[in-house]
């Protein structure tokens, strides 16, 4: 009796653990999104403007413009620019380059001539201009290629605030404009991001403003000044810079690139995940185009052609190396084959080409002589009979592509490829395909074999007793069942490949460039985490986008095994019903 | 089953009572020191604790070197007495310390150092020109300069290896010697995003060492004998080697204190600010491979062990 209780305590006892251990794991995963969510989300959240408490009384305005914060259109203006070289303007004139050594003048004609307001907008690296309609630009400058000449300006944005312009001052370090205009409104023009402007009603007209630090304005009107409190992210709330292309400060064109430069006061922050995104894709592109063809040959053999007792031994095996860390596979890659990246180039060549054939051939010759290795119509092959063919055949077709390479004209591959401009990265995205393809060979091959031998054994039977040859009754009776598995297995492969991160660290060179050779590196998405993560400083633009990038990559992983586990599912039910 | 859920307990138990003496260290504040901060002074930091503590066997020094940007977070926070940099804080790092404790941090010019050039001793290569510079490292156009430099026969005719491409290599963009690099080497403007970043100095020379046909630019303490330092150009056309006074490259490396030295006194800090300017301490300082910075105002070590006592 006490026993029976004791049974049924303990029964109770470890479904309830189960069942917490289960809920602990759901609740482990919704709580890493939600927090993930609310960590990345302020990238999102537009800039605001609130007035602060603190305002300064008795401060006269006229000090302000003898200090020269406000800028007097009808005086003139002078920005400095790179090297010797300042910007000078006059309302109602042409604007002029001006060198300060030797006294060059070089007229601007890409500015507009009349204006009311003029103000750099960070240090040396642009000027907005406004008019008295309202009309804002903000061009920035280029430094000259030529030495000694004059340097050029590029229009980035315009802005139409539909106001006359009193006074305006450019930020210290964004391509932003405070501005102030009549009838008493103060409104923060954000060239990064022209369709948020905020605006404040002030009090009175407003004579001048300036920016007392990144985050408080200072507004003068009458008598009184006041401030405001300005709060912005890098990209100010305009989510389309981190994908889409942007014309930076300094650049000719829009492009995408990603330099997050945490720390510098200079230079606008880059955040274009795109160059990430491509070199993730890339990377697991090129691992899947290496890895999943070996992987899924492999499940193949082993699910349907070997004999029970033998994938017994060999399975295990296989699935074990599921489990070998990549960081050793990384270095397995940056110690033996970077160095030797050029032999191992073209030995793979050689392989790829000469393999098939020499292999095909081998098998018939020997048959030819009486040496019936393959029984190709049998199941149950050891593929240990075939190790001294194929060893034999591979060192052939490795032999033959280094030969061939070091018979090229230039006397080696690379001295080819360099003859008709292709030079090779060191850490280059084959080298990552390569390793990255080995990886995730073990992934790939036990999803794949486990759907392939779930098929059941009566239907592949019944083919072959009806007189089907082993290949024929895989091709038209297994496959078609197993197909969905193997898709769900190269998807898998292709998640592992999208996340993983110690190979891409030590041979992708993380490089933030987007080129579709494969002689060049990349730079993942899960390398620049685990580069810039633990360095962003918390709180900053660099770490809410860092964030949002994790957040991508675990949407992806989860979205394509999530659709990689249902396809396996509706296979399952399929091979049971039939 | 019971003795599963005896095993699991225990480990609830262990795992909690681990978690418990990790976050509650039994620590006499006044006794430990926590210094965060710069990569490139992991070496000299590390000497400088090894021989101290020999010296102040009571007082535990912990030294977390993962860059130059992760000290004043650190100090902000109050999770380390000193933080060092190979970069002065800027403006943004300086305002935010202040917001968030009231006080102004204090700042000690600890040495000198320079960022050097480096390659394969293999290399035939001698110098590089500032504007050579600027083109390899630099986004196209960078210090007003036109066109990159890719290959080694660009950058010197004369250069055997002809075509072959130049393996740019540098640090991440959280390092300081980054920071600092970008604003001497290439004018502010944009480091090329073609660089090859390796994670620390070290990694940076290591690979450099194994690798004949790379240029990186790294912090001249990295430096060792496996690698070739290569000397520069500079405007006037004179050679200039990283030993000589007049590098170009020459920068101060910084370390941070969060209180003023006068509330430091008697502290921790205090004892190891007097120990790395006594005679032993800049000793091991030269030793590896710093200089003592020039006499310009800023409050160098002397100055700052003087103000403890």
């Amino acid at each position: 009796m006490l026993a029976a209780k004791n049974r049924n305590l303990r029964s109770i006892l470890a479904g309830l653990i189960v069942r917490l251990a289960g809920l602990a794991v759901i609740c482990a995963l919704i709580g890493m999104f939600v927090q993930m969510v609310s960590v990345a989300y302020p990238i999102l959240a537009p800039s605001t403007l609130a007035p602060l408490t603190s305002s300064l009384d008795d401060f006269r305005s006229g000090q302000l413009l003898e200090e020269g914060y406000a800028l007097d259109a009808t005086r003139g203006v002078s920005f400095s620019v790179a090297g010797d070289w300042s910007l000078e303007g006059k309302s109602g004139e042409p604007w002029f380059w001006v060198n300060s050594l030797t006294g060059f003048r070089i007229e601007n004609t890409d500015l507009p001539t009349r204006w009311t307001a003029a103000s750099a907008v960070g240090i040396n690296r642009g000027v907005a201009i406004a008019n008295a309609d309202g009309l804002i630009s903000h061009h920035h400058f280029l430094a000259s290629t030529l030495p000694g000449d004059a340097p050029s300006s590029a229009r980035a944005e315009q802005i139409d605030i539909s106001l006359s312009v009193v006074s305006m001052a450019g930020h210290p370090r964004l391509a932003v404009a405070a501005v102030v205009s009549s009838p008493s409104t103060l409104t923060i023009v954000d060239f990064r991001n022209p369709q948020a402007q905020l605006t404040y009603p002030l009090a009175d007209d407003a004579s001048g403003l300036y920016w007392e630090s990144p985050t408080k304005l200072r507004v003068f009107a009458g008598s009184i000044a006041e401030d405001f409190q300005f709060t912005t992210t890098d990209i100010g709330g305009a989510w389309s810079r981190l994908i889409n292309p942007v014309h930076y400060e300094g650049y000719s064109a829009p492009n995408y690139l990603w330099l997050p430069l945490p720390a510098s006061e200079e230079a606008e922050p880059k955040y274009s995940i795109a160059p990430l995104l491509f070199g993730t894709l890339k990377a697991a592109s090129l691992a899947l185009l290496i890895g999943a063809p070996v992987s899924l040959g492999a499940a193949i053999y082993v699910g349907f052609f070997m004999s029970q007792a033998q994938r017994g031994r060999i399975r295990p095996a296989i699935d074990m190396l599921t489990a070998f860390p990549t960081v050793v596979l990384g270095a397995i890659g940056l110690f033996w084959i970077a160095p030797v990246f050029e032999t191992v180039l073209a030995a793979l060549l050689g392989v790829v080409i000469l393999f098939p054939v020499l292999i095909t051939l081998g098998v018939f010759a020997m048959r030819g002589v009486g040496l019936r290795i393959v029984r190709l119509d049998a199941l149950d092959d050891w593929p240990l009979k075939l190790i001294p063919l194929v060893s034999v055949v591979l060192a052939t077709s490795a032999w033959a592509g280094m030969s061939v390479a070091a018979s090229l004209p230039g006397g080696s591959l690379n001295a080819y490829l360099q003859q008709h401009g292709i030079t090779i990265a060191y850490f280059n995205s084959l080298l990552v395909g390569l390793i990255l393809g080995l990886a995730i060979t073990p992934t790939i091959f036990s999803v794949a074999e486990e759907a392939i031998h779930s098929v059941p054994k009566n239907l592949a039977a019944g083919a072959l007793a009806l007189g089907s040859t082993p290949w024929q009754s895989y091709r038209d009776i297994v496959l078609p069942l197993a197909l969905p598995g193997m898709i769900a297995a190269v998807m898998i492969g292709f998640g592992r490949a999208a996340g993983e991160t110690m190979i891409l660290l030590m041979l992708s060179g993380n490089t933030g460039i987007i080129d579709m050779s494969v002689f060049e590196g990349l730079r993942s998405v899960s390398a620049s985490l685990a580069l810039e993560l633990p360095e962003a400083p918390k709180n900053s633009s660099h770490y809410y986008v860092l964030f949002v990038m994790g957040l991508m990559l675990f949407g992806v992983t989860f979205v394509v095994n999530t659709l990689a586990e249902l396809i396996k599912d509706s296979v399952r039910a399929k091979t049971r019903g039939g | 089953m019971f003795l599963l859920v005896r095993f699991l307990l225990a480990c609830i138990v262990a795992t909690f009572c681990v978690g418990q003496a990790i976050a509650n260290p039994e620590r006499d504040p006044n006794n430990t020191l926590i210094i965060v901060g710069s990569d490139t002074l992991s070496g000299l930091m590390t000497a400088w604790t090894q021989e101290f503590y020999s010296q102040n066997p009571a007082i535990s020094v912990e030294i977390q070197a993962v860059g130059s940007a992760a000290a004043p977070p650190a100090l902000q926070q109050g999770t380390a007495n000193m933080g060092t940099m190979s970069r002065a804080m800027n403006s943004d790092e300086v305002s935010a310390f202040i917001a968030e404790t009231g006080r102004q941090p204090t700042e000690i010019v600890l040495a000198e150092d320079a960022v050097v050039f480096i390659t394969h001793p293999s290399n035939p290569i001698e110098h590089l020109t500032e504007n050579a510079i600027a083109r390899i490292f630099g986004m196209p156009g960078t210090c007003g300069t036109n066109g990159r430099i890719t290959s080694w026969q660009e950058l010197s005719a004369a250069h055997p290896w002809g075509k072959t491409r130049i393996q740019v290599i540098g640090r991440t963009a959280t390092s300081g010697t980054y920071q600092y690099f970008r604003k001497s080497a290439l004018c502010g403007g944009d480091p090329g995003v073609f660089i090859n970043e390796i994670p620390g100095g070290g990694g940076v020379s290591n690979t450099v060492a194994r690798l004949p046909s790379s240029l990186a630019y790294s912090a001249s303490t990295h430096a060792n004998g496996d690698i070739k330092v290569l000397s520069v150009m500079d405007g006037a056309g004179e050679i200039v080697s990283p030993e000589a006074y007049d590098y170009p490259f020459k920068r101060r490396l910084y370390l941070y204190l969060a209180t003023s030295l006068e509330d430091a006194r008697g502290t921790a800090e205090c004892a190891f600010l007097e120990f790395i300017a006594s005679e032993a301490g800049v000793d091991i300082l030269l030793r590896s491979g710093f200089d003592l910075p020039d006499e310009d105002g800023s409050l160098t070590l002397v100055g700052a062990a003087n103000a403890c006592r």
